[in-house]
């Protein structure tokens, strides 16, 4: 077994299993009302009119709400966003599961485009919309996209990019999971990218954008240049993030200003570059930064392996590979069962 | 002890019986609901959710095991369903890296009372709060959590790991380094 309930684990549950709250004084009222009546016989005929009643309600919410559907379909975009050209979309999705190389790789072979399917299909939301053109990435982690307008776009596992066939006009582009840009300089075109919650707007740059729907948060860290950043809201306060920086916009928050932060993890962009970099870095932190990357759980068996400080870098390693050198560099042993790895040994004061 | 009769009439829709089996768990439920809450709130829907759930399923207990465990399973699943249908998956604590635990070997705190550990857990994000829950103070093994929250035995390990060093730094922000160089 490799975890045992901790001193921790003890201390918590010994004080916590037993633990009491009074219920607030209505709850029981609540919780009556909820279950059946204690006259178990209901006349039919009542059940009948409720039950008459209930379809009528929802016939006419259903038919309410096709009206108002009707008059609205192409007005909830607000004055701050634009939707996409009505004539074609352009949607690319990097469906790949593999988080890494499996070997060491030629470094030909990584970056070549392995477009697994493109088709040409009817429109799917869009009714105006005569040509869908559909790019599904499964092979490659990332996907090297070369815009209309010459700029780059790479997506991470799991990504996707919209945009429109008159893109060179009206640079616009949305995004859902996590995407790396290098915009190419147009000062006459601003590059608008919508994510979930966040719209940035640029002149010509290199950012990387997070947008997670179940996350809950939007998130841009600015490699070079600088970036407005903003919520997709009429009038949204914007922030001017530079390079080296990084701007939030989370759901939950009220306030419309993004938070804006320095970059302090050397590796948030590794899945981008294939290089992680480590600087006397402890080991919880290493290890962490494997998971992310690797899409995999790394555990020490002993706590004080976590104390260990690693100074290393890896470039398209495997990642049994990274794990038998710090096995090596802190007598440690590993153990693999599929996704889940396993450290032991004695670790580090 | 609750009367055996008490709970037959339950089943029969006697409200009066009812209240007293409610009475008789409500503060220890209550109790539980808080753990596993993101909210105030959300402890009374789970808290309410929990006793309507165990009124209309029991006349399904069959004296498998105590009574009181079949109770307290009801609200712990009550609890998880809460938890799922708010999922964020992904509950590593992206690039904001967690401060360091320097010291693993502790003294445990015993003078720290109910109320500020419980403060500690509600604290923490939401699937650590979950496994650490099931695990630390429940007492499911891993495999039975991979099978309740519907992840991978790995995840639940990691989970586990991360809560226990969050709650760890809540509580022990200070603890000296002892030796800074860190390798052997």
């Amino acid at each position: 077994m490799t975890q045992e309930p901790s001193d921790l684990d003890k201390l918590f549950k010994k004080k916590l299993y037993t633990y009491e709250e009074a219920p607030l004084a209505n709850s029981w009222g609540k919780i009556s009302n909820r279950l059946p009546e204690q006259d178990k016989v209901r006349s039919l005929s009542v059940w009948y009119y409720a039950i008459a009643a209930s379809l009528f309600v929802a016939m006419l919410s259903v038919f309410i709400l096709f009206e108002f559907n009707q008059k609205n379909n192409n007005t909830s975009v607000t004055e701050n966003t634009k939707s996409v050209s009505d004539d074609s979309l352009t949607i690319i999705r990097n469906k790949s599961i593999i988080p890494a190389p499996s070997t060491a790789v030629n470094q030909a072979d990584h970056k070549k485009t392995t477009d697994s399917s493109i088709q040409i299909q009817k429109p799917l939301n869009n009714p105006k919309a005569t040509s869908v053109l559909i790019a599904t990435i499964t092979k490659d982690t990332e996907k090297e996209v070369k815009l209309p307008d010459g700029s780059k776009a790479v997506l991470n596992r799991n990504s996707e990019i919209k945009y429109a066939e008159n893109f060179a006009d009206e640079r616009i582009i949305y995004i859902s999971g996590e995407v790396a840009f290098d915009v190419k300089e147009d000062p006459t075109h601003p590059f608008t990218v919508y994510g979930n919650l966040s719209k940035t707007v640029v002149l010509g740059t290199a950012f990387i954008i997070r947008s997670i729907l179940d996350e809950k948060y939007d998130e841009i860290n600015v490699t070079r240049g600088k970036v407005s950043f903003c919520r997709i809201l009429e009038n949204a306060e914007r922030i001017v993030i530079l390079a080296g920086n990084k701007g939030i916009i989370r759901s939950k928050d009220k306030k419309e200003k993004p938070e804006l932060d320095g970059i302090t993890d050397i590796n948030y962009n590794a899945w981008l570059t294939d290089k992680i970099v480590f600087k006397d870095t402890k080991l919880n932190v290493v290890l962490s930064t494997l998971e992310n990357y690797y899409d995999v759980s790394v555990l020490a068996e002993n706590p004080e392996i976590l104390n260990c400080r690693f100074t290393g870098s890896f470039e398209r390693t495997h990642i049994d590979e990274i794990l038998q050198v710090l096995s090596a560099s802190f007598n440690l042993s590993f153990n693999k069962e599929s996704k889940n790895y396993t450290l032991s040994g004695k670790g580090c004061k | 002890m609750l009367d055996e009769d008490i709970i037959k009439q339950c089943i029969e829709g006697n409200r009066t019986a009812q209240e007293k089996l409610y009475n008789f768990y409500a503060p220890k439920m209550k109790g539980i609901c808080v753990r596993y809450a993101r909210s105030v709130v959300e402890a009374e829907d789970i808290f309410q959710d929990g006793f309507v759930k165990i009124f209309t399923n029991l006349k399904k207990y069959r004296n498998q095991g105590s009574f009181d465990g079949w109770v307290r399973r009801i609200i712990v699943n009550t609890a998880i369903d809460a938890y799922k249908a708010n999922i964020s998956m992904k509950n590593n604590v992206p690039y904001e890296e967690l401060p360091e635990t320097e010291n693993t070997s502790i003294d445990i705190d015993d003078t720290l009372d109910e109320q500020e550990l419980l403060n500690i857990v509600s604290k923490l994000p939401d699937g650590y709060r979950v496994v650490f829950n099931l695990y630390a103070i429940e007492g499911y093994s891993h495999k039975e959590i991979a099978d309740m929250l519907n992840i991978s035995e790995g995840t639940s390990k990691s989970q586990l790991s991360k809560a226990r060093r969050t709650i760890q730094n809540t509580l022990y922000p200070y603890s000296h380094k002892s030796n800074d160089t860190g390798t052997i």
